[in-house]
């Protein structure tokens, strides 16, 4: 059946709104993401999973504005930020030129949808930016704390010492 | 969780709990959280009605819905022209996207796929599936699904279809490919423009192997099927446009990982 686009905005557009407000602070460009995470779901129906759509909706959201944040240019306006300097130490993973950091945003480019695991860019977002704890981060994306916290350390590893040392003060407990 | 107390309750989990999307447990958890904070669960409930009230009087649905529609179709054309290399689905009226959509990647070549071996595996799973290889010395190597795959690897497509157990007629079906840049290979049938039955004797090969182009991002695998014939221009170009895909077909995709070395 296709996906009724207009009932799924009555469902979720306002969650979806707020959430690429959240994460891009300009009303102009969240309301563009949102439109493209609508998109995304109507490019990909034929895969959802519609047990959890708020939480599938949050998630595309996320990395669609994770995308623009990689592609845009840095604000200066938005230093002051800490939200946005994180999301965009985040989202500057994948432009790295490290192999292994890079085939992480690389990732996340072509998993808007994935059929398996969640991208540690996503985990980082909601435990660094949302301020979610490793356990409610660790339900959210289907792994075991003790994954999530792998895979977060890992990331800290591979990154300059200046941004591990940003999102360690962000650290949630 | 043992700073919860002291931490308001993040926004994305409110945005769940509203959604009454979270386990009970933890939606328990998160409103007792609330409860501490002033105003309680009523208060943040009410900020998010409020809030979806004021989104949907400055973006109402019915507006929010044709421009996401637009944007799927306009979204579906590849962000660099292909050169026309399969004169056989000239489109005519399925227009310019169709026609994008079904031009092979100059920059793919078709292999001769003798050396990748011609052995038969058996079926896995009870519904039609790709598996492809990419050849490498030895004995080719099966990909599974998010492989991260180069620019010049070689891939053999091939397809199981099950046959039915009631004894109904092969299904038809197409294969095609598309990459980051919303670029269509089609693969199966080569110049054709009807959809051909598919062989429910295991695993079949397709005729040529293809060679990676150099663009990046990834490069997803389709196998849409059909009890009866169907145009492949149909369901290349519902994909491409971010519509379903014909009435009575079925799809099987597996994507990798294309990354530079």
């Amino acid at each position: 059946m296709a996906l009724d686009i207009e009932n799924l905005y009555r469902q979720f557009g306002p969650m979806v709104v707020r959430r690429c407000r959240r994460l891009l602070k300009e009303e102009g460009k969240a309301l563009d993401a949102m439109h493209d995470t609508f998109v995304e779901m109507l490019r990909r129906q034929d895969t959802l999973d519609n047990e959890a759509p708020a939480a599938l909706l949050l998630k595309a959201a996320t990395n669609v504005c994770l995308n623009r944040l990689r592609s845009s240019k840095r604000h200066p306006e938005h230093d002051s930020d800490p939200d946005m300097v994180l999301l965009s130490d985040i989202s500057g993973i994948g432009e790295r030129s490290d192999n292994e950091t890079q085939s992480l945003g690389r990732r996340i480019l072509s998993r808007l949808f994935a059929d398996t695991s969640e991208s540690t860019q996503l985990i980082a977002v909601l435990h660094y930016v949302d301020r979610l704890t490793l356990q409610e981060v660790a339900a959210e994306v289907g792994l075991s704390v003790s994954g999530v916290r792998k895979r977060l350390r890992t990331l800290k590893e591979r990154l300059p010492a200046e941004v591990a040392a940003r999102l360690s003060s962000a650290e949630v407990q | 969780m043992s700073n919860s107390k002291q931490t308001p309750v993040p926004q994305y989990l409110l945005e769940r709990l509203a959604k009454g999307e979270l386990p009970q447990a933890q939606a328990d958890a998160i409103r007792s959280r609330l409860e501490l904070e002033p105003g309680g669960v009523a208060k943040a409930m009410q900020e998010i009605a409020e809030s979806d009230d004021a989104v949907f009087t400055k973006h109402p649905a019915h507006l929010v819905a044709n421009e996401i529609r637009r944007r799927a179709n306009t979204k579906a054309l590849p962000a660099r022209p292909r050169p026309f290399l399969y004169p056989a689905l000239a489109l005519g009226a399925l227009g310019a996207l169709a026609l994008v959509a079904l031009a092979p990647k100059s920059t793919t070549r078709t292999l001769n796929t003798g050396d990748l071996g011609t052995e038969t595996i058996g079926i896995k799973g009870s519904k039609p599936h790709l598996v492809v290889y990419r050849k490498r010395k030895g004995a080719p190597q099966r990909l599974s699904l998010n492989d991260t795959v180069h620019p010049g690897d070689v891939l053999q497509v091939a397809y199981v279809v099950p046959p039915d157990p009631s004894g109904k007629a092969a299904p038809f079906g197409i294969i095609f490919s598309i990459d980051a840049a919303k670029a269509v290979t089609m693969h199966l049938p080569i110049e054709s423009t009807t959809a051909p039955p598919l062989k429910t004797n295991g695993e079949n090969r397709l005729p040529n192997a293809y060679e990676l182009d150099a663009s990046k991002g990834f490069e997803s695998f389709w196998l849409v099927t059909s009890a009866t014939p169907f145009d492949p221009r149909d369901a290349a170009t519902a994909l491409s446009s971010g519509e379903p895909l014909p009435a009575g077909t079925s799809s099987f995709h597996i994507t990798f990982i294309k990354e530079l070395p």
